[in-house]
């Protein structure tokens, strides 16, 4: 492996007292050198995945309910877009007291691990800036809704920072990553790591997150500046690029650029070498998002191993796009679910190969669910429109899984009812089957939160909303134990 | 601003000078305007047909009068009126209006008033007596009032006039020769003078100075002297009016100023208005003026995206995968290779930056739509109302097929709707979720911000836009992408719907009525201009804008100074020449925008002569492969939100704003700093004359091949780096200060650059140890450090 030269140090101690990272680039340089000189190990490693659907995932066809197929059918089957019974793979979850559910056909892989308890279902989540038990509370005007409905853009944004009442620019992983900061003491790499590009999910108060390429790109490779040797010649231009880039620290846009490509070169340093996973789970997958879980597999791997990174707790974001199926959606969701099925069981068992299969959590988000009732017409065309409350998967060895989670809807059950319109019991906005959420972002996010170890002291911080919501957790993880290592 | 009042001190003549001399200036306190117009004598004569706008294009003649269209008529002379009449007796006639609206008869050069002169409803023939008090030299202006695209013929008969019966004429202005400042130099002596005939007996004078056209932040000294100074806080061409009243009467003269920007603001123009400034460029725009280039633009033909013949669907056994054949019908590669040769070396830059915005704003992505015979159309929409109206955009985005299959306009019907593009419409294409003022904050109330809609109005916009799909195709499996889509009837929602702002459409009307009236309700929708000029600004000049500037956007917006809505150019001009936009060194901190990353690729290349690699002068463009892992696809956003959110806010600025930051990581910024590396450090596989470059390579049916390679004229720049006889790097660097950073390099980063390339002497190649030689070496060196320095990064 590559080891940071003591030239490299001392240049990074040189640049220290340029002033450059927002958090003290003194004290940040100064950790690295104090990282790699007594290299840490995880003492109480804990990990979360978020995997975003991104495009609005039609939960609908995730999760059939088998004991009131019809109600289900009568919408979807005239149009096409109904999956046939006999091909739902059949879970009975002790929560609803005996009926039957079925799985989309292509989640065979997640079938299985739901078999051996590392898989669950939330019922019904959405954004909610306060309860809306009902269709009159959703009709009420006196009653708070997100803002933009149905919108990509705003749901994703909220399903991300778990605000329906106002934009922020913090996300809730970033904001988790912001109390949990005491518990990767002196780290460079910063707690959140995104591997589908910049989102505001993993941005924190004062938490900036790292984007890395998929798989395809080697870790040793992703953060290479390239160029630079030891002539006299390359010496100087490299000590000049390096003071350059803490100069104008008065123009805030020029600093953030130079910000930016510190964080770069800081980290440059820190991914020396590409971890190999053996056995290679993912051998056979070529799907975008295979290869993004492959690499947070091999980041975690990586902090597992390498001198100088050893942190407690991190926090991933992957996205798997094409889930706007306005059309043609029988055929596209289909592909999507078996790569995304795939790819999460083989995440899982590389993780159990690390000794992480309880200490890593994964779990799905998405702009919203999709109207039951069908949208467009004609061959291939047959799709959906933009909805709201939709059914979640957690996986992993601390899920409490084979079973649904969720709060009772007006059909006194945490599965809605399928029966569209004004009717009682049902929990439609309109007559197009848009469910109204029984559980809030907050309850789904704060109970991921507390399994990671943010303190019920916390949470309101993380998620100031979450007071209005109960249960604050929703019981689907096995309890967090002691206090996180480093944190009060 | 009132005007001051003179009082007359000597028979007839006026020597502008004593107007300003206190003793002799006595200012009259008692009257708040001109003093009250003497008695005119009537005069009939035959009646008579001054004005007919169905006759041929002429003068008096035609064409019809546009909605929103001012036009002034001379009538002084004609039908024996003669040119010192005061006021016409006219029966105005209108014929043919094609909407409902009003005619306003005025003097001309006053500013339109409120009152109309006749109203009519579309497609009557209606008269009036009007009594049109005329301007100077005997002219009237008529003004439509009616919707933006109708139209209405105008007759004016003349029956007689209103004269002076004491003949005074107005005073004679000048306002002093035209004049030429160069920036910084912006204070111009303003000597204006007039005489006068005397009449009317007891007149007092009184002068005024305005601008009648030009950036805006002209300031006068002293506006009501004749004799005074302005003062010029933006470099363009500015034409000045003196006006003076003998009490009666009004009389002015214009003079025209061009002010001539620094050489550093013309780069920095440059960058903002094109895509950067090419070797000497910058030099040639300043002799030539910012506006006078701008407009030099409006007129150049579009030379963008040439139209493309429609192809099938499915690629034919003649052009299957992996050919050249394929990769230029059915991927992006041609397209994205266009767009690169059009940044770098297209006639219109300014068309095409313009349309690139408007891409990122009216996104349709060549990832559903990869087809170029099929993406092509949509592009010539964009580029073609680059410089149009904003409403003709509109319609056309609407209509155009890749559109309507991207977000599914195509398919939605009254049994079936799908609300996908008229929910992007009014988010993303033209007001926004949140209430807008005309400075571009937002509006609140007890609630927080305002919405703009809800549900309701997305939904009767689903409506209004029923029943469009794709016209008839050109044969089996050869759909048409080329004309706008068509409307079948029996797929159009005919119920009421909800609009914007309370408006309702009526049951029952056709579906091409409905989709006119719900553009024209959002194009009239008060955000439009503060959510579209607000996102132009972001996209040419600057990611934090005053709310002052945007006001000023929005302002030109509503009204290009002929009464006109969404009027692109008047938008453009009021961008690009905004005193914020030009302040250069006085600009705040905050000012000017991170450079995304295919732009930023482009004004490297442009302003170090990018050139191919196989020795052929142009580059082939293929450059997509180098932004991509930048975070940027040409011409393929991830999705309908575009390449980067316009609400990113740069990291650890406490909440600026820095759109381009949404693709700016510690990867891609990483991965700018080693694109740099291989262009000016790549030796392999390039020919001896044009390396170092980004290699060319020949394998045409791949497209992730680069066909010709790309090089920088890096050669060019050897003599200007140091010799052993004169080895100071210190004016090479400052050479490149000029190019890159608009000569707004600070003296730190100047003595940092200077200090390394001081580590490498100024020696010619000694083959074959040294090839390149230190020169060379040098040149390589300062290229990389500009290219890599965050001054560069973010342009301001």
């Amino acid at each position: 492996m590559t080891m940071i030269s003591r030239r490299d140090l001392l240049s990074l101690g040189g640049c220290a007292a340029l002033g450059l990272f927002a958090r003290s680039a003194a004290a940040s340089r100064l950790s690295a050198m104090a990282a790699l000189a007594a290299p840490l190990a995880p003492t109480d490693y804990k990990a979360l995945v978020a995997v975003f659907l991104a495009g609005g995932n039609d939960s609908n066809n995730m999760v059939v309910p088998v004991t009131g197929y019809a109600a289900y059918s009568a919408v979807r089957s005239a149009a096409s877009l109904a999956i046939p019974q006999a091909q739902l793979l059949t879970v009975t979850p002790p929560a609803m007291g005996g009926a039957t559910f079925g799985l989309h056909p292509e989640l065979s892989e997640l079938h299985a691990l739901w078999g051996q308890g590392k898989a669950a279902v939330v019922c019904n989540v959405g954004t909610l800036v306060e309860p809306l038990p009902t269709r009159a509370d959703y009709r009420n005007a006196a009653k708070k809704k997100p803002y933009q409905l149905f919108s990509h853009s705003d749901q994703q944004g909220i399903w991300q920072t778990s605000r329906a009442d106002t934009r922020v620019q913090t996300g809730w992983g970033g904001r988790v990553a912001d109390v949990l900061a005491c518990a990767n003491p002196g780290a460079i790499l910063p707690m959140p790591i995104s591997v589908a590009g910049i989102n505001v999910f993993a941005q924190g108060v004062a938490t900036r997150p790292l984007a890395v390429p998929d798989s395809g790109t080697a870790l040793n490779n992703v953060f290479v500046l390239s160029g630079f040797g030891s002539s006299a010649e390359s010496v100087a231009r490299r000590a000049a690029f390096d003071a350059i880039r803490g100069q104008d620290a008065h123009l805030p846009l020029v600093r953030a650029s130079n910000e930016t490509l510190q964080q770069a070169v800081d980290i440059a340093a820190l991914f020396g070498t590409d971890p190999t996973l053996s056995p290679d789970r993912f051998s056979g997958l070529s799907t975008s998002i295979s290869r993004q879980l492959k690499q947070v597999a091999k980041l975690i791997k990586l902090n597992r191993d390498a001198a100088g990174l050893g942190l407690n707790r991190q926090v991933f974001f992957v996205q798997q796009g094409g889930y706007d199926t306005h059309q043609n959606q029988i055929s596209e969701q289909a592909a999507l679910f078996d790569g995304l099925s795939r790819s999460l069981n083989a995440f899982q068992l590389t993780m159990e190969d690390l000794g992480y299969g309880d200490r890593v959590t994964s779990f799905t988000l998405s702009d919203f669910s999709r109207t039951l009732q069908p949208a467009g017409s004609g061959s291939g065309s047959v799709g959906t429109d933009h909805a709201w409350g939709s059914h979640h998967l957690v996986v992993g060895g601390a899920v409490k899984g084979g079973d649904f989670y969720g709060v009772n809807g007006p059909n006194g059950s945490i599965f809605p009812s399928l029966v569209l319109g004004n009717v009682a019991g049902t929990s439609d906005t309109d007559s197009r089957g848009r469910w109204i959420p029984s559980v809030a972002v907050e309850q789904y996010a704060a109970t991921l939160a507390r399994w990671f170890g943010v303190s019920d002291a916390n949470l309101p911080a993380v998620f100031p909303n979450l007071h209005r919501f109960a249960p604050p957790d929703l019981g689907f993880l096995n309890p967090p134990g002691a206090g996180v290592p480093g944190c009060a | 601003m009132k005007p001051r009042k003179i009082r007359r001190t000597a028979e007839g003549v006026f020597a502008a000078t004593l107007l300003v001399c206190g003793p002799v200036l006595a200012v009259d306190t008692s009257s708040p305007g001109l003093v009250a117009p003497t008695a005119s004598r009537f005069y009939t004569v035959a009646p008579c047909r001054a004005v007919d706008t169905r006759n041929a294009p002429g003068p008096r003649g035609g064409p019809a009068l546009a909605g929103g269209e001012e036009r002034i008529f001379a009538l002084g002379g004609v039908c024996n009126v003669p040119a010192s009449a005061r006021a016409l007796a006219l029966n105005l006639t209108v014929v043919n209006p094609t909407a409902a609206g009003t005619v306003l008869l005025f003097p001309a050069g006053e500013a339109i008033p409120n009152a109309s002169s006749i109203n009519f409803p579309a497609l009557r023939t209606r008269a009036n007596n009007v009594i049109a008090p005329t301007g100077v030299s005997g002219e009237v202006s008529a003004f439509f009032g009616g919707p933006f695209g109708s139209s209405v013929e105008v007759l004016l008969d003349v029956v007689g006039y209103f004269e002076d019966p004491a003949g005074n004429k107005p005073p004679v202005v000048s306002a002093g020769p035209d004049a030429t400042l160069e920036m910084p130099s912006n204070v111009l002596s303003l000597a204006g003078s007039f005489t006068d005939d005397g009449a009317p007996a007891g007149a007092t004078y009184s002068a005024q100075w305005d601008v009648m056209s030009g950036p805006a932040g002209a300031v006068f000294a002293a506006p009501g002297s004749p004799v005074t100074n302005v003062t010029f806080a933006a470099a363009g061409t500015y034409v000045l009016r003196l006006s003076v009243s003998d009490s009666d009467r009004v009389g002015f003269d214009e003079r025209v100023v061009r002010v001539v920007p620094t050489v550093s603001d013309a780069s920095r123009f440059l960058d903002q208005a094109s895509f950067g400034p090419a070797p000497g460029q910058a030099e040639a725009v300043r002799a030539q003026g910012l506006s006078e280039w701008i407009e030099e633009q409006f007129r150049a033909p579009e030379t963008g995206y040439p139209a493309l013949p429609p192809e099938p669907g499915s690629a034919p056994a003649s052009c299957r995968s992996g050919t050249a054949c394929y990769r230029d019908k059915y991927t992006l590669y041609p397209l994205q290779n266009r767009f690169f040769t059009n940044a770098l070396y297209g006639g219109d830059p300014l068309r095409q930056k313009v349309a690139w915005a408007l891409h990122k704003i009216f996104v349709v992505s060549g990832s559903d739509i990869p087809m170029p015979s099929r993406l092509t159309p949509y592009l010539r929409v964009l580029q073609r109302n680059a410089f149009g109206n904003f409403r003709v955009l509109l319609g056309e985005i609407t209509r155009n097929a890749a559109m309507g299959r991207y977000l599914d306009l195509a398919t939605s019907t009254r049994t079936s709707p799908n609300e996908n593009f008229p929910r992007e419409l009014l988010q993303l294409f033209s007001i926004g979720t949140i209430r807008l003022n005309p400075d571009g904050t937002p509006q609140t109330d007890a609630n927080g911000p305002v919405p703009t809609y809800d549900q309701a109005v997305v939904d009767g916009f689903t409506k209004a836009l029923t029943g469009w799909s794709l016209a008839p195709q050109y044969g089996s499996g050869i759909s048409n992408y080329i004309d706008p889509m068509r409307l079948t009837a029996g797929n159009h929602d005919t119920t009421e719907k909800l609009l914007l702002r309370g408006v309702t459409l009526p049951a029952g009307r056709s579906g091409e009525e409905d989709l006119e009236a719900a553009l024209d309700n959002v194009f009239q929708d008060p955000n439009v201009g503060p959510f579209i000029g607000a996102q132009l600004i972001q996209m040419l000049v600057t990611s934090n804008p005053s709310p002052a500037y945007v006001a000023r956007v929005t302002a030109a917006f509503g009204d290009n100074g002929s009464g006109i809505r969404g009027d692109m150019k008047a938008v453009l001009r009021a961008v690009l020449l905004d005193p914020e936009a030009r302040a250069g060194a006085a600009a705040p901190p905050s000012f000017g925008r991170l450079r995304e990353p295919a732009l930023w690729l482009v004004a490297s290349l442009r302003a170090l002569g990018a050139r191919s690699a196989d020795g052929t002068e142009n580059a082939d463009g293929y450059l997509a492969n180098r932004v991509r892992p930048l975070g940027q696809n040409p011409l393929r956003p991830p999705s309908v939100f575009s390449y980067f959110p316009p609400d990113y806010q740069a990291p650890g600025t406490g909440g600026l704003l820095g759109p381009e930051f949404g693709v700016f990581s510690a990867t891609t910024a990483l991965g700018r700093a080693n694109l740099v590396d291989t262009l000016v450090y790549n030796i392999w596989g390039c020919p001896v004359s044009t390396r170092p470059c980004l290699r060319p390579n020949t394998d045409a049916g791949n497209p992730d091949s680069n066909t010709n390679g790309v090089s920088l004229d890096l050669a060019s720049l050897v003599p200007l780096a140091g010799s052993t006889a004169a080895p100071d790097p210190g004016p090479f660097v400052d050479e490149l200060g000029r190019r890159l950073l608009s000569s707004a390099m600070t003296p730190a980063m100047r003595a940092e650059v200077v200090q390394a390339l001081n580590a490498i002497a100024p020696t010619d190649p000694v083959p074959p140890s040294d090839v390149l030689g230190g020169k060379f070496r040098r040149v390589q060196a300062a290229v990389y450090l500009f290219l890599t320095a965050s001054p560069f990064q973010v342009e301001r």
